[in-house]
């Protein structure tokens, strides 16, 4: 790796959609290898756009990203996509083989993993998950939750040194959630994860980033962005009733909780 | 939704559900299109038997297999009644302008025995293994790999496109337009299919970024090797023999018979 070592680094990036919607002003940050990082904005601050543009499915208009070193740019995109690992927001878009196996191994197969590693991928992601004995399931059958799992796992059994999750936790159901957040915590990778489900982000990252009309608003430790009722009020969030009862102490219970 | 299931009947327990699903789709295949190229009424007869004799191997509910063949019914009743009268040889009776013919008769018979007898293969040949097997068996066929995601993406989306209009629809619904035919009424259903295109094209694009985000280059591949053992060859041997041997009679007779 050259440059700063750095796994992420985005610089004045700017991104209008073809109907004209502005969704990303002018957005910089750097991510270091192995940091958990939140992003949070409330709907339709631009946080899928931002996520969809550091996989190199939308292509900058304006700015700079640099992903493990390499500038995302044509050339490269190949390569990051194997190492940058995307879980989108809509489990429906995420699942489109025809049962949960098939599509746990798509990912390992097209980058040309030999079988064996890649029924051995198949089978850690989904014990990652906690849905063993889902490999024969067509993904219409699934319920929402076990479908966001299993996008989850498609992801994971790629190995992805990057990973960027969007609503991890939405639709799961309180242990279901739980589980997600202490995998989540238990992986290596360098995470980005966009969410509204606060308790959770501020127990698995350190920092944060605010995003609101497609500016980054805030950008600090989780500890500090996301426990300022004032701060995430003017940007149309809220503190976790945790945090209103206990204040900064809140933290410690959360970390002690997940 | 009504809950048809593609898969109701894969789960039962036959030789056909433990056949493998390409020497299954290729053997049975072969059948089919023997029976089709022959044009010898006995045969026939014969070889619309053996479909049902397979049918009954299978162990699909008779009554399933009768409700899918309305439809073929209804397509062969059109035959039986205008090829008789259309194809011109020996009269059998007139009515009016119209003659009604000993070959066009047998004509009418001969496309019907074909048809019931291919439909009803149809049944132990697909409807005993899940769908997704299917696919399967057309991947590791050889089949072009395009085909193949095709039938894979379409399997998979329809569902989800049959939810989004039902959803839609209902929401017509309940904000009071009903299915009354009324301009205002149709106006709603134009835009709604509209929005539902609009979704769906969109959907694409999405699903196409999640593909790609996931190093998809062009061609869709699955591991699952299906085993193929002694058993599944011995089947698919004795039903492409059958097939072979319905010609081969068709053959013998035609030359005892002078021609049939
Ligand atoms: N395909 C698109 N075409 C046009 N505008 C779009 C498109 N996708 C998103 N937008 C707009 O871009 C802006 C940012 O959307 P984005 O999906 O990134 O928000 P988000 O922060 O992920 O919101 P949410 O919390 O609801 O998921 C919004 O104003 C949205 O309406
Ligand atoms: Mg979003």
């Amino acid at each position: 790796m050259k440059g700063n070592g750095k796994p992420m680094v985005v610089r004045n990036l700017s991104y209008r959609y073809s109907d004209g919607t502005s969704a990303l002003e002018d957005v910089s940050f750097e991510i270091s290898n192995g940091d958990s990082v939140a992003l949070v904005g409330p709907n339709g601050a631009g946080k899928s756009t931002l996520l969809l543009h550091l996989n190199g499915i939308l292509s900058k208009q304006d700015g700079s990203i640099e992903i493990l070193g390499m500038p995302l740019e044509r050339r490269n995109v190949g390569s990051i996509r194997k190492r940058v690992g995307l879980v989108f927001q809509d489990p429906e878009d995420q699942l489109f083989m025809s049962t949960v196996f098939d599509d746990i191994a798509f990912g390992p197969i097209n980058m040309g993993l030999p079988e064996e590693q890649v029924r051995e991928r198949v089978r850690w992601a989904l014990t990652e998950v906690g849905l063993n004995g889902y490999e024969d399931r067509c993904p219409h059958h699934l319920s929402l939750g076990e479908k966001k799992k299993v996008s989850v796992a498609t992801v994971l059994s790629m190995g992805p040194e990057v990973i960027l999750l969007d609503e991890p936790t939405s639709n799961l159901d309180p242990l279901a959630r739980r589980r997600m957040i202490e995998m989540l915590k238990g992986l290596r990778a360098t995470e980005l994860i966009a969410s509204h489900d606060i308790e959770m982000l501020l127990g698995i990252c350190d920092r944060a980033i605010l995003l609101d009309n497609g500016r980054v608003v805030a950008d600090g430790k989780t500890a500090d962005v996301l426990t300022d009722p004032e701060l995430l009020r003017e940007h149309g969030l809220e503190v976790p009733m945790l945090v209103k009862l206990f204040g900064s102490d809140a933290l410690d219970v959360i970390r002690e909780d997940f | 939704m009504s809950h048809f299931d593609i898969d109701e009947y894969a789960y039962l327990e036959s030789p056909f559900h433990s056949f493998d699903p390409r020497a299954k789709f290729v053997s049975v295949l072969v059948l089919m299109f023997s029976i089709v190229l022959l044009n010898d009424i006995r045969i026939l007869a014969a070889g619309l038997l053996l479909a049902v004799a397979l049918v009954l191997v299978s162990r699909i509910p008779l009554l399933f297999v009768i409700g899918r063949l309305k439809w073929v019914a209804l397509f062969v009743l059109a035959v039986v009644i205008v090829l008789p009268f259309s194809v011109s040889g020996t009269a059998l009776f007139s009515a009016g302008v119209l003659t009604f013919t000993k070959e066009g008769l047998l004509q009418a018979l001969v496309i019907s025995l074909k048809a019931f007898s291919v439909v009803l293969l149809i049944f132990p040949m697909l409807a005993t293994m899940k769908f997704v097997n299917f696919i399967k068996a057309l991947e590791k066929l050889h089949m072009p790999n395009r085909l193949v995601q095709m039938i894979t993406l379409t399997y998979r989306y329809i569902f989800v496109l049959l939810n989004e209009i039902q959803r839609t629809l209902r929401s017509i619904e309940s904000r009071g337009y009903g299915r009354r035919t009324s301009i205002l009424g149709l106006k709603n259903l134009g835009n709604a299919i509209g929005m539902l295109l609009v979704r769906s094209y969109e959907r694409g694009g999405r699903i196409f970024d999640a593909m790609v985000s996931r190093g998809y280059n062009g061609r869709m591949e699955t591991l699952r090797e299906f085993q193929i053992n002694s058993k599944d060859w011995a089947k698919a041997v004795s039903i492409v023999a059958v097939a072979v041997l319905l010609h081969v009679a068709a053959f013998t007779s035609s030359i005892y018979v002078g021609g049939g």
